[in-house]
C-alpha cells in the first residue's frame, strides 16, 4: 500500500517537474526572442538613422541652394525655411582653390562628418548650425547684379538680429523675411529703440552696436566694410550674416569669376557687329585691373575705386542702345 | 517509460516549432530588407535624376551663357566663353568633371543652318560643344532641354537680337 503510494507520488512529482520545466523552457525562450527582436530593431534604427539624417541635410540644402541658382538673375531676392533633423552639426566650408562651397554634416554624438558635400558654383554665407531638436532655420538670397549678374550668394540666418538700418534697407529685409517666424531665430527691427535681450544689434555708421556698417563716402554710402569683411551692392547682407573666414573666401571666388565674366563680355563686345559699343571694352579691363588691385590690396581706397570702375561700367552699358547692350 | 517518451516528443514537437518560427521570421526580414533595399535603390535614383534636373537648369543660368533675360542662351556669351584662355577654361573643366559632368553642348534645332559645328568666330552653325570628355568616360547618360539661343544680327545696317530655338544637352556620368 506504501510502495503504491510512493509510485504515485513519484509519478505526481514527475508530472509537475516536466510542466514547470516546460514554463521555465517557454519562458526563456521568449525572453531570447523579445532580446534578438529588441537588439535587430535597435541596430537597424542605428543603422538607418545616420543616413536618413543625410538625406534630411542633403534635401535641406538642395531645397534651399538649387532653385536659387537655377532662377539665376531673374529673382531679386528671396527667402525659404530649411529644415535640419535633430542633434545635428552643420559646418559650412569654403575653398577658393577648388572654387567650391562645402556642407559638412555630422551627429552631434560623432566626431566624423558623414555627409560632406561640395557645392561648386554655389556661394554658401553662414556660420555653423548646431540643433538638438528637429529644428527650422532662414534662408534668403540676393541675386548680385554689380555691374553685371555674377551669382545668386545663398545666406543662413544662424542667430537673433536686431535691426537699426535706413529705411530701405529695413523694407527690403522687412520684405524678404516673411516666413522667418517658422523658423528658430528672429528679426527685429528697433527703429532706433532698443533691442530685446539674446538679440545681435546690427547698425550703420554713427551709432553704437554689435555688427556696425560702415559706409565709405568715396562711393556714395553704396560700399564699404563690416570690420573686415569689405562690401559693395547686396554684398552688404552676407557682410552682416556670415563669418569672416567664410565672408573673405566666398569674396575672393565672387572677385575671381567676376573677372572672368568681364573676359567672356570683352570677347562679345569684339563680335557686336554693327554696334558702336563706344569705351565698353575699355572699361571691362579697367574693371579688371580694379579688381585685381582690390584682391591684393584690401581697403577702402582700393574698394571705392572698384565700386567706381563699377558704376561707370554700368552708366557706359546703360547708354547702349537696347539691342546693342552688353550685358 | 510511456511518460519520458510522451516528454520527449512534446520537446521535439517544441523544438520544431521552434525552428519552424525561427525560419518563418527570418524570411519575414529578409523580405523586408529585400523590399527597403530597392525602396532605398529607387529613391536614390529619383534623387539623382532631381539632381541631375537641376544641374540642367543650373547650367543654362550660368551667368557665363545666358541672356541678359534669362532663360535662353547667349551665343556671343558661349562663344567668348570658348575664346577665353586654356587656362581659365581648365577651371570650368575640372569643377564640370568633379560634378560627374561629361558633356556640354548647345545646338540649333531650328532654323535649320546646316551641321557646322560652332567655332570662334561664326554664328551660322549648329552645335557649340562646350565641354566634351565622354572619350575618357566608358558610359554617360544625356538628358537635354529645349532654350532659345539669341544672338545679334546685322541686316541693312540695322542691328537687331534674333533668337532661334535650340536645346541645351548635358551628359553625366552614370554611377557604378
Amino acid at each position: 500500500m506504501v510502495r503504491l503510494m510512493s509510485a504515485k507520488a513519484e509519478r505526481k512529482a514527475r508530472k509537475s517537474q516536466l510542466s514547470s520545466f516546460a514554463w521555465i523552457f517557454s519562458i526563456i525562450v521568449g525572453a531570447v526572442f523579445f532580446f534578438l527582436a529588441f537588439f535587430f530593431v535597435t541596430q537597424y534604427g542605428k543603422k538607418t538613422a545616420e543616413p536618413q539624417r543625410e538625406a534630411i541635410v542633403e534635401s535641406g540644402i538642395s531645397v534651399l541652394v538649387e532653385p536659387f541658382s537655377a532662377i539665376g538673375s531673374l529673382v531679386e531676392a528671396q527667402g525659404s525655411v530649411l529644415e535640419f533633423p535633430p542633434e545635428t552639426y552643420v559646418e559650412f566650408g569654403c575653398n577658393v582653390d577648388g572654387d567650391y562651397s562645402e556642407i559638412k554634416a555630422r551627429s552631434t554624438k560623432e566626431r566624423t562628418f558623414s555627409l560632406i558635400k561640395k557645392a561648386y558654383d554655389k556661394y554658401i554665407f553662414s556660420s555653423a548650425i548646431t540643433t538638438k531638436g528637429k529644428e527650422n532655420y532662414f534662408a534668403f538670397s540676393m541675386p548680385l547684379k554689380d555691374p553685371f549678374y555674377i551669382a545668386t550668394p545663398v545666406i543662413i540666418v544662424t542667430n537673433n538680429y536686431c535691426f537699426s538700418l535706413p529705411y530701405e534697407m529695413e523694407e527690403e529685409l522687412k520684405a524678404i523675411s516673411e516666413k522667418i517666424n517658422l523658423t528658430k531665430y528672429r528679426f527685429n527691427f528697433s527703429d532706433g529703440g532698443r533691442c530685446p535681450e539674446g538679440y545681435v544689434s546690427v547698425c550703420a555708421d554713427t551709432s553704437v552696436c554689435y555688427i556696425k556698417i560702415n559706409s565709405l563716402p568715396g562711393c556714395g554710402g553704396k560700399c564699404g566694410f563690416v570690420g573686415n569683411k569689405f562690401w559693395w551692392g547686396d554684398l552688404v547682407y552676407p557682410a552682416i550674416f556670415a563669418d569672416e573666414t567664410v565672408y573673405q573666401c566666398n569674396l575672393k571666388r565672387i572677385l575671381e569669376r567676376m573677372k572672368t565674366l568681364a573676359d567672356i563680355y570683352l570677347n562679345k563686345t569684339a563680335m557686336l557687329e554693327g554696334c558702336n559699343t563706344g569705351d565698353i571694352s575699355a572699361k571691362l579691363e579697367e574693371l579688371k585691373s580694379a579688381i585685381d588691385n582690390f584682391k591684393n590690396h584690401m581697403n577702402g581706397n582700393t574698394l571705392v575705386l572698384l565700386y567706381n570702375k563699377i558704376t561707370a561700367l554700368e552708366a557706359a552699358n546703360e547708354a547702349l542702345p537696347k539691342e546693342c547692350k552688353v550685358f | 517509460m510511456k511518460a519520458r517518451a510522451r516528454a520527449q516528443l512534446q520537446i521535439q514537437e517544441m523544438a520544431f516549432v521552434l525552428v519552424g518560427l525561427i525560419l518563418f521570421f527570418g524570411l519575414i526580414m529578409l523580405f523586408f530588407a529585400v523590399f527597403q533595399q530597392a525602396k532605398i535603390k529607387s529613391l536614390a535614383e529619383q534623387t539623382r535624376r532631381e539632381e541631375i534636373v537641376a544641374k540642367l537648369h543650373s547650367i543654362v543660368n550660368m551667368p557665363e551663357f545666358a541672356c541678359r533675360e534669362a532663360f535662353c542662351i547667349d551665343e556671343e556669351k558661349v562663344l567668348g566663353f570658348l575664346a577665353l584662355s586654356q587656362q581659365q577654361k581648365q577651371k570650368y573643366y575640372e569643377k564640370f568633371d568633379k560634378q560627374y559632368i561629361v558633356l556640354i553642348k548647345v545646338e540649333r534645332v531650328w532654323p535649320d543652318r546646316g551641321n557646322a559645328k560652332c567655332d570662334t568666330n561664326t554664328l551660322n552653325c549648329k552645335t557649340y560643344e562646350i565641354y566634351n570628355n565622354t572619350a575618357k568616360k566608358s558610359s554617360y547618360e544625356a538628358h537635354s532641354t529645349f532654350t532659345l539661343m539669341c544672338h545679334h544680327t546685322l541686316t541693312n545696317g540695322q542691328v537687331a537680337i534674333v533668337c532661334d530655338v535650340g536645346k541645351i544637352v548635358v551628359g553625366f556620368e552614370v554611377p557604378k
